[in-house]
């Protein structure tokens, strides 16, 4: 999945530039079932962290977690 | 959602059920969708092509000419026939329900047994009247479904009150328990490519089953319509989205690194390796129900025909049951 967000990263370069979020930091709260989800996000962004200078942290959370913890942050 | 994203990620290619108003809020977009969800009924080929069970099940004064069912009435029959009978070797089992909260998502399991009863033709609302908000879940629908599901957990496999969501579709219908089981669309994608799944080549999929008669809760009665079973396929929680929170908006550099992760995560190409591959998300672009692109991959085209028919023709669907994704709504 790496080499998939890899290939796809041109729609992005039309946007944006790059190293253009560099010291951008974002939270990436999602689903972790079955270890997907989120688990699968992290490599298809890995070469849009690169291009872009941005970094994230993630908030992996269960099934029966997830519609709790979104209501809170809400 | 800036105009930049909505070209970058194509929202026409959207399923028709996805477009605006979904994601949207008095006119303005708010969500990336990166997923289609319906409970589709996946069940398997081989226990309902397989003569000497038809034999048996006629024999037995069985309702149906066997093959899968196509209605509840008829899952019910078949499951609770299924009891005490033996397939391949195993323990044969029918129907898979879920019976935990699962923190609140057993909800959906629930609802697609009672889709076919509670959403009417007729009636664009099923969760509740849509002139004065009311309820409609302790209706004679939904009273229906809890006791189907509650009359047939003799016949399901043991200790099956304690199971959830994984349960049923991960650990029991692709490891071969049970031979019909309503889910996401992961089922579908992973009876080939899970290294848990025993059930390639032996799995199909339709619209989830529709029922003799459904419920009318204008009239209270319970109608049979001159068409036949009524069918309402459950667009179940509506599909993931990435959602770009306002706390981001006062920074604008800030606020476009955020946008640009939901568009690359949100984007046409990358989409169609999610739904292909086990990610957790289910096809929700037109552009992905190529079967020939699927079959490339390895899905055998018959199968991979057979859960895109599914799929499409349950978010298609002219009674499908839309869920508002209202606050509040595991709480039904």
């Amino acid at each position: 999945m790496q080499k998939v967000g890899e290939l796809c990263l041109e729609p992005t370069k039309v946007n944006v530039q790059p190293g253009e979020f560099k010291g951008q930091k974002l939270t990436f709260m999602g689903l972790n079932n079955q270890n997907l989800h989120n688990l699968v996000f992290r490599p298809l962004l890995a070469a849009w962290q690169d291009y872009t200078g941005a970094e994230l942290e993630w908030i992996d959370l269960a099934q029966n977690e997830i519609f709790p913890r979104i209501q809170q942050r809400l | 959602m800036p105009d930049w994203v909505k070209q970058q990620i194509d929202l026409t290619d959207y399923v028709g059920y996805l477009q605006a108003p979904v994601g949207t809020w008095n006119g303005k977009t708010y969500r990336v969708s990166i997923d289609g969800d319906c409970h589709n009924f996946n069940y398997r080929s081989d226990v309902f092509a397989y003569a000497d069970l038809g034999a048996q099940f006629k024999a037995d004064g069985g309702s149906f000419e066997w093959g899968v069912p196509t209605t509840w009435q008829q899952v019910q029959e078949v499951s609770k026939w299924m009891k005490g009978k033996e397939f391949d070797g195993q323990d044969l089992y029918g129907i898979l329900d879920v019976y935990k909260p699962w923190g609140g998502f057993g909800w959906y399991f629930f609802a697609s047994r009672a889709t076919a009863y509670a959403k009417h033709p007729d009636d664009h609302a099923w969760l509740f009247d849509s002139d004065t908000m009311k309820p409609r879940i302790n209706n004679p629908a939904f009273a229906r479904a809890a006791q189907d599901i509650i009359d047939v957990l003799p016949a399901q496999p043991p200790d099956q009150i304690n199971g959830d969501g994984n349960t049923t579709g991960f650990t029991e219908f692709l490891a071969g328990t049970g031979s019909m089981c309503h889910w996401w669309g992961d089922v579908g994608s992973n009876a080939y490519t899970s290294s848990t799944s025993v059930i390639a080549d032996k799995v199909l999929f339709s619209i989830l089953p529709g029922s003799d008669d459904v419920y009318n809760a204008s009239t209270g009665a319970w109608d049979t319509l001159p068409s036949g079973p009524s069918y309402s396929p459950n667009m179940a929680y509506l599909g993931w989205g990435v959602y770009v929170m306002n706390t981001v908006d006062t920074d604008p550099v800030k606020q476009k690194t955020a946008w640009s992760v939901a568009a690359h995560l949100g984007g046409k190409d990358i989409s169609l390796w999610l739904a292909c591959y086990p990610s957790g998300f289910q096809p929700y672009r037109n552009s992905h129900f190529n079967v020939d692109e699927w079959a490339t991959l390895g899905y055998s085209t018959d199968v991979i025909s057979s859960y895109l028919k599914s799929e499409s023709d349950s978010y298609n669907h002219p009674n499908a049951a839309i869920e508002p994704r209202i606050p509040g709504i595991f709480q039904y």
